[in-house]
């Protein structure tokens, strides 16, 4: 078995986007592999045959990363094949021979194509506003909050937008409204529904709800913008849709989402069934997954959707009466999957492994070799918090685990902090563990799959957040006597580097801490995050305008003088979500303190570059956190060169 | 003469606009070469050229244009060494070319080639030449983890990703600096030699050669892990290579250095602890190693008279052997003068050479032999008029004009001459105002005014010539500015606000508007526009937090939130920390409630910003706060923000940005003023 080292991504195979063809006779899907060469990822179309059980590939120019059915049975992409084009060309292959050919091209940068019949599709995608200001490369105009957003750059001006592209007519119309900013599209029966904020200046919260006719091209708004929360939305029977929304709010934005119907002709909203989980969206953490797919689909009166329960994402149905049901349920990570004919298909995260498909329950790809990677299988521990309530973590043993041997140790926090850590590989822990450590983390309050109650911690973060991590760690330490109390480390990302910046200054019990994509100050995050000026007031209970007492009170910086912790800081600086200034005031503080610490910023990467960032720079960040963690807590091993 | 109408001052005159700099007299002081800058349309970016002026005939001559020609310097009598970028010379990007021209007459040729990127050549000896170049520890690291020449695809450090390890991690102009220095090389012109003599982690901030070329004076901080504002001098001997510590870098910083003959070193060392502090002066003996304190005269050498009509370095200190005497260019009021100092015996204070109001950008000096007195050509912003030479006469103090290069545009622009009051403010200080007055201004109509506040806050400005202020007074505004407590000019009394931002400086300002509201009563005091960068955008983005007395306001280049800027710009962890006396974890409320974001919820003026990405004296996420505060607040706002420039945006950034951002102001005060 292969050892994993930094570079293991590198030969991981990244399933995702699982399609049954329209006769249900194929599955369809997208694997992306990391180029280290050309330092980005390529990506094809792949083909199931249900019948003869054979896999292969379809398409070979690296450039197809997501795919939609088309009426006729073939397959329509977004490709970069030479074309210089300001919009997104799109390409038909057919799954019976013959290499693929340019269809047509969308003026817009398209996300989405759906198609809708008689070669017409809905697109989705973003163009500038049209009385926007011209952009000029110099300079970035900006007079709109939010005016970038992670993974997109400078935003400022510009909308995603639905759109109609005929291709009889070779029109293309858009739908949504000019300041429309799409976000979710359902398709049923000729009509349309989609979620939208139309906007100018300050971006609010709460999204509305529109109908779209593709016979009459009527356009209804059923739902105004900012009335309440709105999440998935399935149209799953001619005059109604389900919706996941809430009415009131007594936990901020944190409350999950109940089902309701929406009655088409007037837009009335009836409670179906109560919900306390997440619905349409998964948040099991790894960083083996690559690439999107379905992960809400309406049938008859029936809605199939991913939901995060407890630590596993599973698949679950509600229908017309209000009843939910798991109906595959297995544990890890259900990323994405499609239904036709009685059939499930799954792409999800099992078994220690990186996605495959899953069909009905059975392993239908084997593109990540059975048995090739030596993992390091998570064993489960299970304490009370504070609260009473249960919390579940893991512990991942060292490559070569001696018994009697003292080992150093790595806490490891996720991210959201409304996300979940579960038993899905995730491939940094499994470097560690590889590297001769014990990993562990686990789900504190604040995470996602345990119901409203547990995941609030609006207004409290530092609180009992902080104090699960450490009962946890205790728990460990108690369970594991081999692990070395003096050599353990702490890290994390995102919500994850918050805590462990919050953690440097309350507690020296860890010997190294490695923060990434962090948060230091609530106050300098509300107002330069793309999310900050919904966000924060959100997770802090105020905004700067209200108190910023408070938000100092939560601010990991207030109590960065009690830091002793060397601590390696991450960044990206294209991060948008939690802007690099973060890291840096970070950084800056534990100089001017005498504390050991070292920055390693990323260029043009993002929030996402322990996901989906450039191989190189995965590899170099991998790099610089285990150098880290082997300098503080394998002193034995001090001077040995880094990589 | 027919009178024919004046042009206003646009924008676009910037392309017309000539940048004298780097005035250098031959040894026999019979002549001077000069670099000529300007901003090139066409590349967007500057040209430079070297020029030749004849003291005597007045004549002109362009000497070298081609690959940018700058930082002459003369070889003897008859040549002049300038750098510049041929593709003919040379082989490496990373090399630097020096050419020596015949002022006579013929083209240049190639002198040396250095293997680094290196500045103006310094003489020491025939042949060998003190270079600055940026010395990179870390290139060196990097190429050691190369194992056997094996090729790793890899992520490159400053390509793909940055490290810091230092304070600060970055610095204004200068990118990335974590490990890096500015170090100083001896280059062998006979052997191509380069050979470092600054100590390794030692980051130059100002060096000079001895007369005889035998030792090197050169000082600057030393540190592996935060730069320390105290610094050291040293003496370096070419002889045998040994580098002696003068000071003992406990509680001064080191500003300028210059040697006084072979063995005195004049230096000038500021002490630390309050903002706004001029330095002592001292005189160091090399051979009886004594230190001798000058007179204090509470003035810093250099120009602090502000102006985004200029371009290129200047010599602002030398010390005349023939007279025994050092000439500085000091800042007083708003002007700068050249000043002469005697260091011998009972040393005096400074002594002003010039008498006109403006400013002394840099000057030259030579004392032929033989001379009854030295030769002494100025670079100089008289009048109205942009940067030219002039020849002083240092018994009378007069002036002669020897180059013209802008002279033809003055003559057919608009110029508005500001002028200047005085009155006695409530601080106690005899305080001074300048007003322009709008192009074709009209006796009893009303005005729409700007109200310039400048950066620093140690700056001044004075009546020089400003285009930003010529093109609101072309289009119509009286512009109007002062300096009030925190600027330079003044002393180190005047220039201290420490822990008082906000305060005192805000009570000067609003005092100043009061009383050039009192004598022009033609502003309309409904439609006053504020102004300002660096300093002056903090103060921009205070005011609009704290008064709603302003129509409009153009926030450039600014400070918002001090528990973030103290952190994460380049001099944020000193320079902040003692303007506010506390860093954000030892006392918040003091340094929050002088940070303008704290008057977030009142800030109702319109508000324009203008700010650099590759601004690290002022990052660009204190200007992203205050715009994101305004703009939920629901008041008009809008950002520019400048891809690939830095704090320096308005004096020397890309010409084509220097258009938009001068439009943008132009047209957000049009906006709300009109």
């Amino acid at each position: 078995m292969e050892t994993i080292t930094v570079e293991s991504f590198c030969r991981f195979k990244f399933v995702s986007d699982p399609g049954f063809s329209p006769d249900g006779r194929q599955i369809a899907f997208v694997v992306q592999e990391a180029d280290l060469k050309d330092n980005d990822y390529k990506g094809d179309l792949w083909l199931y045959d249900c019948a003869d059980k054979t896999t292969r590939r379809l398409t070979s120019a690296g450039d197809a990363k997501s795919y939609t059915w088309t009426e006729r049975g073939t397959l329509l992409f977004p490709g970069k094949r030479g074309e210089k084009t300001e919009g997104t060309c799109y390409y038909e292959i057919s799954p019976n021979g013959g290499e693929a050919v340019k269809k047509f091209e969308v003026p817009v940068k398209a996300d989405k194509l759906i198609a809708v019949g008689n070669d017409r599709y809905l697109v989705a995608g973003t163009a500038m506003l049209p009385d926007a200001e011209a952009k000029d490369p110099a300079y970035e105009l900006i007079d709109e909050v939010p005016f970038w957003g992670n993974g997109k750059g400078f935003t400022n001006g510009s909308r995603r937008g639905l759109y109609l592209y005929d291709g009889a007519a070779e029109s293309f119309e858009r739908i949504s409204c000019e300041t429309d900013e799409v976000g979710q599209i359902s398709v049923r029966g000729g009509k349309v529904l989609y979620t939208s904020y139309p906007w100018r200046d300050v971006r609010g919260l709460y999204e509305g709800i529109c109908l779209y006719d593709l016979a009459t091209g009527e356009n209804r708004c059923l739902l105004n913008k900012d009335v309440r929360r709105v999440g998935m939305i399935a149209l799953w029977e001619d005059g109604e849709a389900l919706v996941a929304t809430c009415g009131e709010n007594p936990h901020g934005n944190g409350k999950y989402l109940d089902f309701y119907t929406m009655d088409l002709a007037d837009g009335t909203l009836k409670l179906l069934a109560p919900y306390d989980y997440s619905s349409g969206s998964g948040s099991v953490g790894s960083d083996a997954r690559l690439g999107g797919g379905r992960t809400v689909k309406a049938g008859d009166g029936i809605c199939f959707f991913v939901s995060t329960r407890g630590y596993n994402t599973v698949l679950c149905t509600v229908d017309k009466n209000g009843e939910i049901r798991e109906v595959f349920s297995k544990e890890g990570s259900c990323d994405s999957f499609d239904v036709a004919n009685g059939h499930t298909v799954v792409c999800g995260l099992y078994e220690n492994r990186p996605a495959e498909l899953y069909l009905d329950g059975e392993r239908i790809t084997e593109l990540n070799p059975t048995g090739y990677w030596d993992v390091s299988v998570p064993e489960e521990i299970r304490l009370t918090s504070r609260d009473g309530s249960g919390l579940t973590g893991w512990v991942l043993k060292p490559a070569g685990y001696q018994k009697g041997t003292k080992y150093p140790a790595i806490l490891h926090i996720h991210g959201g902090p409304r996300t979940v850590f579960g038993t899905a590989l995730h491939h940094e822990m499994q470097v560690w563990a590889s590297a001769g450590y014990f990993v562990f983390y686990t789900n504190p309050h604040g995470s996602d799959g345990f119901g409203t109650e547990f995941g609030d911690i609006n207004g409290k973060y530092g609180t009992i957040d902080y104090e699960d991590l450490m009962d946890f760690t205790d728990a460990v330490l108690k369970a594991y006597p081999d692990i070395d109390k003096d050599r353990v480390g702490v890290g994390g990302g995102s919500y994850g580097g918050y805590m462990t910046n919050w953690i440097i200054g309350h507690t020296d019990r860890f010997a190294a801490a490695v923060s990434q994509r962090s948060i230091a100050n609530w106050i300098s995050f509300e107002f330069m995050s793309d999310i900050g000026h919904t966000f924060t007031k959100d997770q802090q209970a105020v905004s700067g305008f209200e108190d910023v007492h408070k938000l100092w009170q939560h601010s990991p910086m207030k109590y960065i003088k009690n830091c002793k912790t060397p601590t390696l800081f991450i960044h990206s600086d294209n991060d948008y979500r939690c802007p690099i200034a973060e890291g840096m005031e970070m950084f800056a503080a534990l100089k001017i303190l005498g504390v050991e610490t070292r920055m390693c910023i990323f260029h043009g990467e993002t929030h996402e570059l322990s996901r989906s960032g450039k191989p190189r720079n995965r590899i170099r960040r991998m790099r610089e956190i285990l150098d880290w963690y082997d300098r503080h807590l394998k002193p034995a091993a001090a001077g040995k060169e880094a990589c | 003469m027919e009178a024919t109408k004046k042009l206003p001052v646009v924008r676009e005159d910037l392309y017309r606009f000539r940048f004298v700099s780097e005035v250098s007299l031959s040894p026999d002081g019979t002549k001077a070469v000069y670099a000529v800058n300007r901003a090139d349309q066409e590349k967007n970016g500057y040209a430079s050229s070297v020029w030749l002026a004849d003291l005597k005939t007045g004549e002109n001559r362009l000497l070298a244009e081609r690959g940018n020609a700058k930082n002459p310097v003369w070889l003897d009598d008859s040549t002049v060494l300038f750098k510049a970028e041929r593709p003919e010379a040379a082989k490496q990007a990373s090399e630097t070319t020096y050419f020596a021209i015949p002022v006579c007459g013929g083209e240049a040729q190639l002198y040396m080639t250095v293997p680094e990127k290196t500045g103006k050549a310094v003489r020491v000896k025939d042949g060998l030449w003190l270079l600055q170049a940026t010395a990179d520890d870390f290139k060196e690291q990097e190429a050691l983890k190369t194992k056997d020449g094996e090729e790793e695809i890899t992520a490159v450090r400053g390509v793909d990703y940055e490290v810091y390890e230092e304070l600060p991690f970055w610095f204004n102009g200068k990118g990335f600096r974590s490990r890096k220095r500015e170090a100083l090389y001896l280059f062998s012109k006979e052997s191509g030699e380069l050979k470092c003599i600054t100590p390794e982690f030692l980051d130059v901030t100002a060096f000079d050669v001895s007369a005889d070329g035998g030792a090197v004076a050169f000082c600057g901080p030393c540190y592996d892990s935060i730069k320390p504002v105290p610094d050291a001098l040293y003496c370096y001997r070419i002889e045998n290579g040994q580098t002696k510590r003068i000071t003992d870098g406990a509680d001064r910083q080191t500003g300028h250095v210059c040697f006084m003959g072979n063995d005195r070193i004049f230096y000038t060392a500021t002490p630390f602890g309050r903002m706004g502090r001029n330095p002592r002066f001292y005189v160091h003996d090399l051979g009886t190693g004594e230190t001798k304190e000058l007179p204090f005269c509470d003035a810093d050498i250099g120009n602090g008279v502000g102006s985004d009509a200029k371009y290129g370095a200047n010599r602002v200190l030398a010390y005349c052997e023939g007279d025994g005497l050092l000439y500085m260019v000091q800042t007083a009021w708003g002007d700068s003068h050249l000043m002469t100092l005697d260091c011998s015996g009972s040393a005096g204070l400074p002594v002003k050479k010039t008498a006109l109001a403006g400013a002394v950008a840099g000057f030259d000096i030579k004392y032929p032999q033989g001379a009854d007195k030295p030769v002494i050509v100025l670079n100089a912003m008289r009048g109205t008029h942009l940067s030219e030479l002039y020849l002083l006469d240092p018994a009378t103090g007069e002036e002669r004009k020897l180059t013209a290069h802008n002279d033809e545009y003055l003559e057919t622009h608009e110029i508005s001459e500001p002028e200047s009051f005085r009155y006695a403010g409530k601080n106690g200080y005899e305080m001074e105002g300048y007003v322009m007055k709008p192009a074709d201004y009209v006796p009893g109509t009303k005005y729409p005014a700007v109200f310039e506040i400048h950066g620093g806050p140690k700056g001044v400005d004075g009546t020089v010539f400003f285009h930003e202020f010529q093109c609101l007074a072309s289009a119509g505004y009286f512009v109007f500015y002062g300096n009030p407590r925190g600027s330079d000019g003044r002393g180190e009394e005047y220039a201290d606000i420490t822990e008082s931002f906000g305060k005192n400086d805000v009570a000067d300002l609003m005092e100043l508007c009061d009383e050039t509201l009192k004598r022009f009563p033609d502003i309309d005091g409904t439609r006053i526009g504020i102004c300002g960068g660096s300093y002056g955008g903090f103060m921009c983005n205070w005011l609009v937090g704290h008064t709603n007395r302003f129509a409009a306001a153009v926030s450039q280049r600014s400070i918002s939130n001090y528990l973030t800027k103290c952190l994460y710009t380049d001099i944020g962890y000193y320079a902040n920390k003692l303007q506010m006396g506390a860093y954000p974890w030892e006392d918040f409320d003091k340094v929050w409630s002088m940070s303008p974001l704290s008057g977030m919820n009142s800030a109702r003026t319109p508000i324009l910003f203008l700010q650099s990405d590759e601004d690290y004296r002022c990052y660009m996420g204190d200007a992203i706060q205050m715009f994101s505060a305004v703009k939920r607040l629901g008041t008009d706002t809008r950002m520019i923000l400048f891809h690939g420039e830095n704090h320096e945006l308005s004096r020397s950034g890309k010409p084509q940005n220097r258009m938009t951002r001068l439009d943008e102001l132009m047209k957000w005060f049009e906006k709300y003023l009109k």
